[in-house]
């Protein structure tokens, strides 16, 4: 409203208090006075404006304050304040410190998610004022809330927004390093070896030789693009986790690798294996990686035993990370094949690392890494040369 | 200041880098660009360290791959600095990444040339005759294909 509206000088006008001088008159004023200040907070549906004793008892109530919180008149005049607040903050006496913060310094503020008498939240912003009498001593507190539900949810999810973008930014950030050095790698020596085959060309046993490499060369290429795209994969976002039984995903993981068992001889123990709380499908290339790598790593009779054990709360405590709410098996994947020396333990995890020059392209136990870390859980590994690798992996149980 | 181990017949050229091909690779451009030239090749820097500190010779260049495993090119190169006698060899980064940042790195780590590995066996023998013969060249060398 502006000074001209028209309605605002009216009452301006008849004003008991400007318009008379009799006592009575006065009188009557002030009580009118009082009844219309009543009315203005009663009548104000964007706010909660109640009164609080000096205890935090609710004393009055007006429209606001029942759109907002959901109580009734009735319901609520004579309960503490204290009703409206999460059980986590009532523990926390967090309204016994705004009300001695107002008692204190005449005021407090707070934001925070408060209860609706039907049990929901709504997220409140709160100004808690203490009230004196002309001896200067505190008599309430005006409390005067608002919901910002909506600023908060939008609020937060902006916050969201721009951790989305950070973490796109790296990702990108990390296939640009990857199209930059790693495929280039294949590429340059496919011209490299073009280049040798056609001054080769009149040698035919020199030139195929060439085109092979060539060949291979092509065929690590195509072999990155797929490993770089199942991590890209491995990063989204959206996840859906359901129980997971892990006695069923290395069941299909033997299946795929019926052949190469039978033609190395592996032995694979594993007893009891737990249902984990996962991703099914990132459950399935955790365990294939891992099974694989031990069939690829694999030495004389090899044996791969997995064994789980549900974690106790100080062995949760050891790890960052972990929550002491969950539950969480400890698997360990042990292999008796060539192993490596342990001071290169904190290198396999890392992307296109590779501590032989074998086939792999470096991305498998990266992939791991990622997988275990979607899943708020944690990877870690032994090894000894010629001893074999042992892999100790905590996940949530479902 | 390079020629000087370059007087020393034939030039010995130390290439320490874990990919096969590019070994074999090397080692062809290298007879083109200094016939006389004896190469010695390691795969890993472990390996490399244990064939300088053995070596009753010392080299003219060693060439150093970035990625690696066990020691990547840059602690194989601050290695090879603390080796007595050694570290006065001129050492070459010789790798696919065409990072400024590794340059850089490798610059302050006492790195003579950081060459990018060419895409053509000329281009690669071309090169290694240049650094061989002592020219003068930029820090960084990259031959644009």
């Amino acid at each position: 409203m502006t000074m001209d509206n028209p309605n605002l000088h009216d009452n301006v006008n008849q004003d008991p208090l400007i318009k008379s001088n009799g006592t009575t008159a006065l009188k009557g004023g002030l009580m009118e006075s009082e009844e219309r200040y009543h009315k203005m907070i009663d009548e104000v549906q964007d706010y909660a404006i109640l009164l609080l004793d000096i205890e935090g008892n609710i004393q009055n109530w007006n429209k606001g304050a029942q759109q907002i919180k959901g109580y009734t008149e009735k319901e609520i005049i004579g309960k503490n304040f204290r009703i409206f607040y999460q059980e986590i903050d009532r523990l926390g006496r967090l309204p016994e410190r705004l009300i001695n913060e107002a008692y204190t310094n005449g005021r407090a503020a707070h934001e925070g998610w408060r209860v609706r008498s039907d049990g929901t939240m709504f997220w409140g912003s709160v100004v808690i004022t203490a009230l004196h009498d002309s001896d200067n001593s505190i008599i309430g507190f005006s409390k005067v809330t608002r919901d910002l539900t909506e600023r908060k949810l939008a609020e937060d999810r902006i916050k969201e927004y721009a951790r989305e973008i950070e973490l796109r930014n790296k990702q990108l950030e990390e296939y640009a390093y990857i199209a930059s050095h790693d495929l280039q790698e294949p590429l340059r020596k496919i011209q490299v070896f073009t280049e040798m085959l056609q001054n080769s060309l009149d040698n035919k046993e020199t030139a195929q030789r060439h085109l092979e490499k060539i060949s291979s060369s092509a065929q690590r290429m195509s072999h990155l693009i797929k490993d770089v795209l199942k991590y890209s994969q491995v990063s989204q976002k959206e996840l859906v986790f359901t129980a997971v039984d892990l006695n069923k995903v290395l069941l299909d993981i033997k299946e795929d690798y019926v052949l190469l068992i039978e033609e190395k001889g592996v032995a694979i123990t594993a007893d009891g294996l737990p249902v984990v709380t996962g991703v099914p499908v990132q459950m399935h290339q955790l365990f294939s990686n891992l099974l694989g790598n031990a069939i690829k790593f694999s030495g004389v009779e090899p044996h791969i035993d997995i064994t789980a054990n549900v974690l106790n709360a100080d062995d949760i405590a050891q790890y960052s990370g972990l929550s002491i709410n969950n539950r969480y098996t400890k698997i360990t994947f042990k292999d008796n094949g060539q192993g490596f020396d342990p001071q290169y333990a904190d290198q396999v995890f890392k992307m296109f690392k590779r501590l032989t020059n074998n086939a792999g392209t470096g991305i498998g136990l990266a992939l791991c890494k990622k997988i275990v870390e979607n899943h708020a859980g944690h990877i870690s590994v032994t090894s000894q040369p010629d001893a074999g690798t042992t892999f100790t992996i905590i996940l949530p149980l479902a | 200041m390079y020629i000087s181990s370059m007087t020393i017949k034939p030039p010995v050229i130390v290439l320490i880098d874990d990919d096969e091909d590019d070994r074999d690779m090397f080692a062809i451009a290298l007879k083109t660009a200094e016939p006389e030239a004896k190469l010695i090749t390691a795969s890993n820097g472990p390996e490399a360290l244990k064939i300088l500190e053995a070596a009753g010779v010392l080299p003219a260049f060693i060439f150093v791959d970035l990625n690696m495993p066990f020691m990547n090119g840059i602690e194989c190169l601050a290695a090879i600095k603390k080796l007595p006698l050694i570290k006065e060899v001129p050492v070459v980064i010789y790798t696919t990444t065409s990072s400024k940042e590794y340059a850089e790195e490798t610059k302050n780590g006492g790195a003579a040339y950081f060459l990018v590995k060419p895409n053509s066996l000329y281009a690669l023998s071309d090169m290694l005759e240049q650094i061989l013969m002592g020219v003068k060249l930029d820090y960084f060398l990259q031959v644009k294909s």
